[in-house]
């Protein structure tokens, strides 16, 4: 079961949070406008390891936090 | 013995063997969708020389980790077609293979808790009757007539104000279909190779060539993708960027039920579905866990969520003891279709955006695109579905008839 | 033993820049509950004056609370609490107390004061058997 640490309360179980989103990045090596947009609005990186995503504490202190999780493993790091 | 005591397939010439230097046809991933389309290439276009490669042993991946339900009521003409097509497929498939596959009828009722949701529940069924999908909206009455252990007060909470009826839905046994169309690839001259990870492509300028595997090269002159929840890594060899996210669907299995249970019930407005097993067990499931994950891992929180959604319509399945949950990680797109063929790359074709809700496709699929692989030409059932369709702003966004979302 | 009844409290709600919050003069009598670096819920006295000029000072009437002793709150824990309480006393803990979004506020005297919103202080009584 996914245990989530929140920098304010700690660590909890998943169902205490609601999932925000993960940041979306085009690569750089996509130049056109239009083929940006279409990556913007549907393509995925959907890394296997560490991703950077957002959290909000529903059942806490109700705070959106910045968290990095490896998709593979649920281990938590400390975000940049 | 009995009947229900399942055998692995043999492949005896594995042991000895190893494969060959090159194939015509080279499918990652032995799961439902790359062996059936193995079983097209060889019986409707005498295409033989294929092999399927799989990293693990076949069916181990979402194919022997869903809940087996086959429907065609989908949101969207396209998608309606494509899988009332293989609906019926699935109903010749016993004939077709000479296999088992443990096919029965179970009728589906997609259950609305509210006005809102019953206007949808009838918008699918009228959609679906347009569109040559037999279906109708029932009210609670009807409901009960069907499935009597509905409790149509919903527990208070959820009173059933009645739902979208697809009596043609089925079941069938995952691992069979899977060994069935093996079998019958392999009776033809294809090969399977099982423990046989893929780790790279070959290219060759800007073709794809064939694959790299742990233990050596293969060359093919068509490489396909049938892979699931890795699809992503496998698609990065070859420079394609996919809609795709991953994420763990969880199911599970209660004890066995003496009572007939007639059908596949769904609820819209609770998200879950349950239907009973040829062995009497009841299969549970609801929405894919919200964040990305490669995990095949279950959790207690799930389970306990889908138990209290399950009794609050059918109070009877207080009494069932949970036997075994599983998790599959599902190639999630993001307009909730699937992908399939062209890739943009030549020589590399793809069949995934599968998600929660692959199983039913594998027929139509494998047949439609093991025509396309014999032909060059994209057949008309698959063309709305193929990757270059987010470019054309012409996505077929369908995320309500997944019954996972 | 306290009074083991949820009664909503009165209080002020503070959102404001974290140093404001950290040295704030607060009033005569009143109890600070910390729920994050921004924001706070000074219960009872009167009305707080931080040095932030954007700061949000509110009379807050949502929550609910009843002190437990530490007897009351070990059973409350063990019986209620699905993650670890913090060791330190005084602290603020926050999470799901049977399955209810609620806070602790864990004092040095082993007594804690357990908070709920009001709109839940019904539902939280009935699952953890307050009256």
């Amino acid at each position: 079961m996914l245990r989530v640490t929140c920098p304010t309360c700690g660590t909890r179980p998943y169902e205490e949070f609601r999932y925000g989103s993960l940041f979306p990045v085009t690569p750089d090596s996509i130049t056109d406008p239009d083929a940006r947009q279409v990556d913007h609005a549907w393509m995925q990186d959907n890394v296997a390891g560490p991703i950077t995503e957002r959290w909000f504490h529903e059942a806490g202190c109700r705070r959106w936090f910045t968290a990095v999780r490896d998709t593979r493993t649920d281990a938590w790091s400390q975000p940049d | 013995m009995n009947e229900f005591v399942e055998t692995l397939l043999d492949l005896p010439w594995q042991a000895d063997h190893a494969p060959k230097a090159a194939y015509d046809v080279v499918i990652i991933g032995g799961g439902g969708h790359g062996l059936a389309t193995a079983y097209y290439l060889a019986t409707r276009h005498g295409i033989t020389n294929v092999a399927v490669l799989d990293a693990s042993y076949i069916g181990a991946g979402n194919t022997g980790r869903n809940t087996t339900i086959i429907r065609a009521n989908y949101g969207i003409p396209e998608s309606v077609a494509f899988y009332r097509h293989s609906l019926h497929m699935y109903a010749d498939l016993e004939a077709e293979t000479g296999c088992w596959i443990m096919h029965a009828n179970r009728p589906q009722l997609w259950m609305a808790h509210s006005v809102s949701t019953a206007r949808t529940e009838q918008a699918r069924a009228l959609m679906n009757e347009a569109c040559g999908v037999p279906s109708r909206f029932i009210g609670p009455d009807e409901c009960a007539e069907i499935v009597p252990q509905l409790d149509l007060t919903g527990g208070g909470r959820y009173p059933i104000h009645g739902a979208s009826f697809h009596p043609e839905a089925a079941t069938a046994r995952h691992d069979r279909v899977a060994w069935a169309y093996a079998q019958g690839a392999l009776r033809r001259g294809v090969h399977i190779w099982q423990h046989t990870p893929v780790v790279d492509l070959l290219r060759s300028g800007d073709r794809v060539t064939g694959v790299q595997t742990a233990a050596g090269p293969i060359r093919a002159g068509t490489v396909l993708s049938a892979v699931g929840g890795n699809v992503t890594t496998v698609a990065g060899w070859a420079g394609v960027r996919l809609p795709i996210r991953t994420h763990a669907l969880q199911a599970f299995v209660t004890n066995a039920y003496a009572q007939e249970f007639p059908g596949v019930v769904s609820s819209n407005d609770l998200v879950f579905y349950v239907s009973q097993g040829p062995r009497g067990q009841f299969l549970m499931g609801a929405e894919f866990d919200r964040y990305a994950s490669y995990q095949q891992a279950t959790s207690y929180t799930y389970v306990q969520s889908v138990a209290r959604k399950a009794i609050t319509v059918l109070p009877f399945l207080a009494k069932a003891r949970i036997l075994r949950g599983w998790t599959g990680i599902c190639d999630v797109s993001t307009d909730f279709s699937p992908i399939l063929g062209d890739t943009g790359v030549d020589g590399f074709l793809l069949s995934t955006g599968w998600g929660t809700w692959g199983f039913k496709a594998i027929p139509a699929a494998g047949e439609q695109l093991a025509l396309r692989i014999a032909t060059g030409a994209t057949p008309a059932l698959i063309a709305p579905f193929g990757l270059d369709r987010f470019a054309k702003e012409a996505a077929m966004a369908d995320p309500s008839s997944a019954g996972t979302r | 033993m306290a009074e083991r009844t949820l009664t909503p409290l009165a209080g002020w709600r503070i959102v404001a820049e974290p140093g404001a919050i950290d040295v704030a003069p607060w009033p005569d009598g009143a109890e600070v509950v910390r729920i994050s670096a921004d924001d706070a819920f000074v219960i009872g006295g009167a009305q707080p004056d931080l040095a932030d000029p954007h700061a949000i000072v509110t009379p807050e009437h949502g929550f609910a609370g009843v002190v437990l002793d530490a007897d009351a709150l070990s059973r409350l824990a063990e019986c209620h609490v699905e993650w670890q309480l913090p060791e330190g006393r005084p602290a603020l803990a926050q999470g799901q107390i049977a399955g209810v979004p609620g806070k602790l506020v864990l004092r040095e005297d082993g007594s804690a004061l357990l908070l709920v919103a009001c709109a839940a202080a019904h539902e939280l009584a009935e699952r953890v058997g307050l009256t």
